[in-house]
């Protein structure tokens, strides 16, 4: 069976649908780490994923939000739970006693629950760190597959991208796929922008129309990638161009030109 | 050249008219971490912010998208089922919010589908009928299109609007064997061998059925999104 014929089947895979024999040998293709058959996975779990849109959303009653509110609002006290009980009065009926034993009890607690507490917070802390990692590597790693595949498409188009404003330094690449629409470009040498402004991509149509084609960020050295898909119908894109916007990108570009090429 | 001819960008021109699947395409077609759409990157940050224990961006989440998972529990299980499942759905991304990843889909595809797998376990386990085969006279697909024309306002066309209106319009070109048996596979977590034997039909007529179905809907959205982005 070829990945192509696979395609079909992964819809089957994802809908829990196919027969035993037919879904052990799936996994054990998807097992090899056939990045085609994986990107076949996502495909079909997405497909899967828009069925719901056709059922009319409905509203569920309000206690239920109410509920969930509440609960959160309880783990978060919870998780910042004082340690010692406030002082009062009842250490003076109780007696020595039960003062040697609140005593010890605190001291078990400073010097057992507390470590311990202050552990698993580093624990989980560590572990929210390590999960961001694995999913920046993840998002980089399928930044590379598409880049890839791209590279290998006999449809590709290359154009260098200039410096249209004062970061003289600055330049990009766009690859255009002309068969999957998929255009990718990756920038050098901008500067990194504060929280409040971001690059947006521009078209600019045979027409003059001014296309927003979403935004991206750089990294600290400079470095930025966005990928479009351009629908069929839009035909006529004679010039490519970044500028800077306020965070969120603008619907008309408002900034000043950082990047431009003629396509 | 260029240079002077975008120059005159400043000041603003009025707005361009947008394709509405085009915005869309846009945001489904950016997995590099741009934000084109702002449903999308309005997502993204809640999530990150619910990572770092916000639990008003949780309540954001649930006001955006409850309704969405709820109306999925529905057409699986009973009301009070339902609410129960819509509320683990949102505590479990309270719980684990790191399970959700960018690059397998929207926060919204990732909720809708974890409120299914959630029902599906509680209609697995519970051994009850499927709710859906008692709800044969109703045809969801239908009804969202009906609905949608007769309150659908001809001018609102965000991208959100139109990617629904465009699954719906997929699902109801297909026959209505296709779409009895994908509903009864993907709403009433049915094996095919079990939606064959509540239909009556060969075990390869359902497969064939769902197959086809399925490919139809996947064409389709590969039409409305562009071949080789979705989200």
């Amino acid at each position: 069976m070829t990945c192509d014929e696979r395609r079909d089947d992964m819809l089957l895979y994802v809908a829990d649908a196919l027969d035993r024999g037919e879904r052990q040998s799936l996994d054990a293709h998807l097992a090899s780490g056939c990045p085609r058959c994986a990107g076949h996975l996502v495909e079909a779990s997405s497909v899967l994923g828009h069925l719901p849109l056709a059922l009319a959303p409905v509203e569920p009653p309000p206690r239920l939000r109410e509920r969930l509110v509440q609960r959160v609002a309880a783990d978060r006290k919870r998780s910042s739970v004082t340690m010692f009980p406030a002082r009062g009065s009842w250490l003076i009926g109780w007696g020595r006693p039960a003062v040697t034993a609140a005593l010890a009890a605190g001291l078990l607690y400073a010097l057992v629950v507390l470590p311990l507490r202050e552990r698993q917070r580093a624990l989980d802390a560590e572990l929210t760190a390590q999960q961001r990692t694995i999913d920046e590597l993840r998002g980089e790693l399928v930044a590379a597959r598409s880049a890839i595949d791209m590279l290998a498409s006999r449809d590709l188009k290359l154009a260098l991208l200039a410096s249209g404003g004062p970061q003289a330094e600055a330049w990009g690449r766009l690859l255009r796929d002309e068969r999957s629409r998929v255009w990718q470009l990756y920038t050098f040498d901008l500067q990194p922008l504060g929280p409040d402004r971001t690059y947006e991509l521009w078209f600019i149509t045979d027409d003059d129309r001014k296309i927003p084609a979403g935004t991206f960020d750089v990294d600290a050295a400079g470095r930025g990638r966005h990928q479009v898909t351009v629908p069929r119908d839009l035909e006529g894109i004679v010039v490519a161009a970044v500028t800077d916007e306020p965070a969120g990108g603008s619907p008309q570009p408002t900034g000043q030109i950082q990047l431009v090429a003629r396509l | 050249m260029i240079s002077v001819m975008i120059l005159d960008w400043i000041p603003l021109t009025p707005s361009t008219p947008v394709p509405p699947g085009w915005l869309l395409a846009l945001a489904r077609g950016d997995s590099s971490g741009g934000r084109p759409d702002p449903i999308e990157t309005d997502d993204g940050e809640l999530m990150r912010r619910i990572r770092d224990r916000d639990g008003t961006a949780l309540a954001a989440l649930y006001d955006r998208h409850a309704a969405a998972v709820f109306a999925v529990c529905l057409r699986m299980l009973d009301r009070s089922d339902a609410e129960e499942v819509v509320g683990d759905v949102f505590w479990h991304v309270w719980e684990r919010p790191e399970r959700y990843e960018v690059s397998r889909g929207s926060v919204q595809t990732y909720l809708t589908l974890l409120g299914r797998s959630r029902a599906a376990d509680r209609l697995r386990s519970s051994g009850r009928r499927r709710k859906i085969l008692d709800d044969a006279g109703h045809d969801a697909v239908r009804e969202t299109l009906h609905d949608g024309a007769r309150h659908g306002d001809p001018f609102d066309r965000t991208a959100g609007k139109e990617l629904r209106r465009h699954v719906t319009l997929a699902l109801s070109q297909l026959d209505a064997g296709q779409r009895q048996a994908i509903e009864l596979s993907f709403y009433g977590a049915m094996s095919h061998s079990e939606i064959a034997e509540a239909l009556g039909q060969p075990l390869g007529t359902v497969k064939t059925r769902i197959r086809q179905g399925l490919i139809h809907l996947r064409d389709s959205l590969d039409a409305f999104y562009g071949a080789g982005e979705r989200a």
